[in-house]
């Protein structure tokens, strides 16, 4: 049995050290061509939005790299987006086609019925080793985070931009080759002594700016044309509000942590809004509006996905938090037709209002 | 004396009678909004953003035509039940999250604060209510004791009547024009949400188009009860309750006999239904299905061509038969 999973930005990472954990064989996921969107555009629902198309196609590359289990991220406690539908559909979908294929479906439940779910693939399990590796996972995605953040934050500064990210593929290959928990730590005090040797100039004038949107968007850099590494280089210290680790520990229903921070957040988003409807739109809101009361971000953009439905509601909402703030806002919707030109274009006509 | 307006589009087409008992039994004034106008429709969609849903849109609408007329407007949000009974004090017992639960779409979720975003002057009545019965208690007594100070008992009171009043008009609906139904040569079924089928805007001409072609339309707003385990052996079983209604719907008008024909209408850029409504329809197609899409361009000659040439796969198929 090999088992493989889909990309979701660097996050693909800490899975596979969660499933080298379980003692499962692993099939490094193949990187996300044209050809990728190409197959999810071409056999899925026409009005499904980008990420679906996104994950079909991926599932696709893994099944044609020899992977016959796949293993996902799933939350179907809190939610009103369509996601739920979307851990169903592409196997449906490529079930007609002919492949045949199982999924380990990860979240959602509670850890008993989970590990009942993982003993078909690793009879051996047991509960101690089980949630071992599904905190190793966590952390793993932690450090990770940590990473891309302190990358993203360096790069306004740098005055070679292309230090940054070799930075980041030397970091994610130590963070890759941790296995233990002591080990990640010490590839964090490694990086971050890397992270020193590149020339910065101190005295730039940067502009930070809140970036929110759905998860996938923010997550996958092939889905957002790079745009963290694009503001780096346009002199803008982008901030984001979603890490999915933080989520998966609630939805994993793994540990405790994690929810009071969440709920310290809502209370910054009660005068706009005061339901959930998707992972992380009410923390994105809250996030938002607390780092503007702070006076800590000067612009918001949000990205989302055509037909994406708690994100259109969530774009109203912006709207009416940038008029309450007086600051600007850029909304960057996406179908699969999106031109890297296109948003870049906007960017910079962006970064001139943010200027001036 | 306080009045309450209630948009009689959305949720309020199937939970409206039960919200107006509730609220008169606690001594308010109730005022639906009148039905659907081209005029209020237009409203609608001036103020909102294009990518929203068209029955938002029109609720939208409705809520800008009640809005000087009253002194609050009732929007609900209406969204996972578990969620309310953990939020309320009145829970008597919290329920655990099923892993399974069925939901409304999030701008049914969010539309309270949609509207208040969009219009921050008007005065809002947000209740946040799951569909459950029990739970559109909690989620109304919640409200009403935050807003007006009312005591629980007086409350139950009134919502057991309200419940009393609900299931009245649900029966009553069932029954219908029994001696035109015999009459019609050709009986078609309407398969759609009830915020669609039960607005006359929505439907357009086309009861009586399809009159003039001696057919007659049924609403199958009344679906037959199913288990959840019933739903998945069969293979449609999705996570959001309105749609879920909207394909028992379906799956009624295929099994009973009488039906030559289905129109599955649903409001432009829905997204749950337009996610499934191809993978159900292709694997069930054993009748002849019209599906519509409703918004906000009223031109009546595309929908009688559609209309006229449905008939004909109708009555073509019917003649086949006969042979």
């Amino acid at each position: 049995m090999k088992v493989s999973f889909y990309h979701l930005g660097n996050s693909w990472i800490a899975f596979k050290g969660m499933m080298e954990k379980l003692g499962l064989e692993v099939v490094k996921p193949p990187k996300i061509t044209k050809a990728t969107l190409a197959f999810g555009v071409k056999h899925s629902p026409e009005s499904a939005c980008e990420p679906f198309k996104y994950i079909l196609g991926e599932y696709h590359d893994i099944l044609e790299a020899g992977a016959d289990t796949i293993f996902h991220i799933e939350n179907r406690s809190e939610q009103a987006c369509r996601i739920p539908q979307y851990t169903t559909g592409p196997k449906t979908i490529l079930e007609k086609l002919g492949y045949k294929f199982e999924t380990i479906p990860w979240g959602g439940k509670n850890q008993k019925e989970l590990l009942k779910e993982f003993k078909k693939f690793a009879p051996n399990l047991n509960m101690i080793s089980f949630k071992a590796a599904q905190l190793f996972c966590i952390n793993k995605l932690r450090y990770i985070e940590w990473l891309e953040d302190f990358v993203n934050q360096l790069r306004p500064y740098a005055v070679n931009k292309q230090n940054c990210d070799k930075l980041m593929t030397m970091g994610l290959d130590l963070i890759d080759k941790a296995q233990n928990i002591i080990s990640l730590r010490n590839a964090k005090i490694k990086i971050k002594s890397m992270g020193d040797q590149i020339k910065v100039d101190k005295n730039k004038k940067v502009i930070p700016v809140m970036v929110v949107g759905d998860l996938f968007r923010i997550l996958e850099p092939e889905a957002n044309q790079h745009i963290f590494k694009k503001l780096g280089e346009y002199d803008i210290l982008p901030y984001r509000s979603f890490y999915l680790s933080q989520h998966l520990r609630k939805a994993g229903n793994i540990g405790p942590w994690g929810k009071r921070s969440f709920k310290y957040r809502y209370k910054f988003a009660q005068p706009y809004i005061e339901k959930k409807m998707a992972i992380g739109t009410l923390v994105a809101v809250g996030d938002t509006v607390k780092e503007l009361k702070e006076k800590k971000v000067k612009g918001i953009i949000h990205l989302y996905n055509f037909t994406c439905m708690p994100e259109i509601v969530n774009s109203v909402i912006f709207k009416k938090i940038a008029k309450d703030f007086n600051v600007p806002l850029l909304s960057l919707v996406s179908g699969e037709h999106e031109l890297v030109a296109h948003q870049d274009t906007r960017i910079e006509a962006f970064v001139d209002l943010l200027r001036k | 004396m306080v009045t309450i307006g209630i948009p009689r589009a959305g949720t309020g087409q199937s939970y409206g009678i039960l919200w107006k008992t509730f609220f008169e039994k606690l001594g308010f004034n109730v005022l639906f909004s009148p039905e659907t106008t081209k005029e209020m429709v237009d409203n609608g969609v001036k103020h909102c953003d294009s990518d929203i849903c068209f029955a938002i849109k029109i609720y939208v609408g409705h809520v800008l035509e009640l809005k000087d007329k009253v002194d609050y407007v009732f929007v609900p949000s209406i969204s996972d039940i578990s969620e309310d009974a953990k939020a309320s004090k009145f829970a008597i017992r919290p329920e655990r999250i099923k892993p399974d639960k069925q939901f409304l779409c999030s701008y049914h979720t969010a539309l309270p604060y949609l509207i208040k975003n969009m219009f921050p002057d008007t005065k809002l009545l947000i209740g946040k209510l799951g569909s459950d019965r029990p739970e559109m208690r909690i989620g109304l007594f919640d409200m009403m004791s935050k807003q007006f100070k009312k005591k629980e008992p007086e409350m139950q009171a009134a919502i057991k009547e309200a419940w009393e009043a609900d299931t009245k008009e649900e029966n009553k609906g069932a029954e219908g024009n029994a001696d035109e139904w015999k009459k019609a040569k050709y009986k078609i079924a309407l398969v759609g949400a009830d915020y669609i089928t039960k607005d006359k805007f929505c439907l357009m001409n086309m009861p009586s188009l399809l009159k003039k072609e001696k057919a007659i339309l049924r609403n199958m707003n009344h679906p037959r009860k199913r288990s959840e385990m019933d739903r998945k052996t069969a293979g449609f079983y999705v996570n959001w309750e309105v749609e879920q209604d909207v394909i028992d719907r379906y799956f009624d008008a295929i099994d009973w006999k009488e039906i030559d024909g289905i129109i599955y209408i649903m409001p432009f850029s829905c997204g749950p239904c337009f996610l499934f409504q191809e993978q159900v329809i292709n694997e069930n197609n054993e009748k002849p299905v019209l599906i519509l899409n409703v918004d906000e361009s009223q031109n009546e000659t595309r929908i009688k061509t559609r209309i006229e040439a449905f008939m004909d796969v109708i009555k073509g198929k019917k003649k086949g038969k006969k042979k």
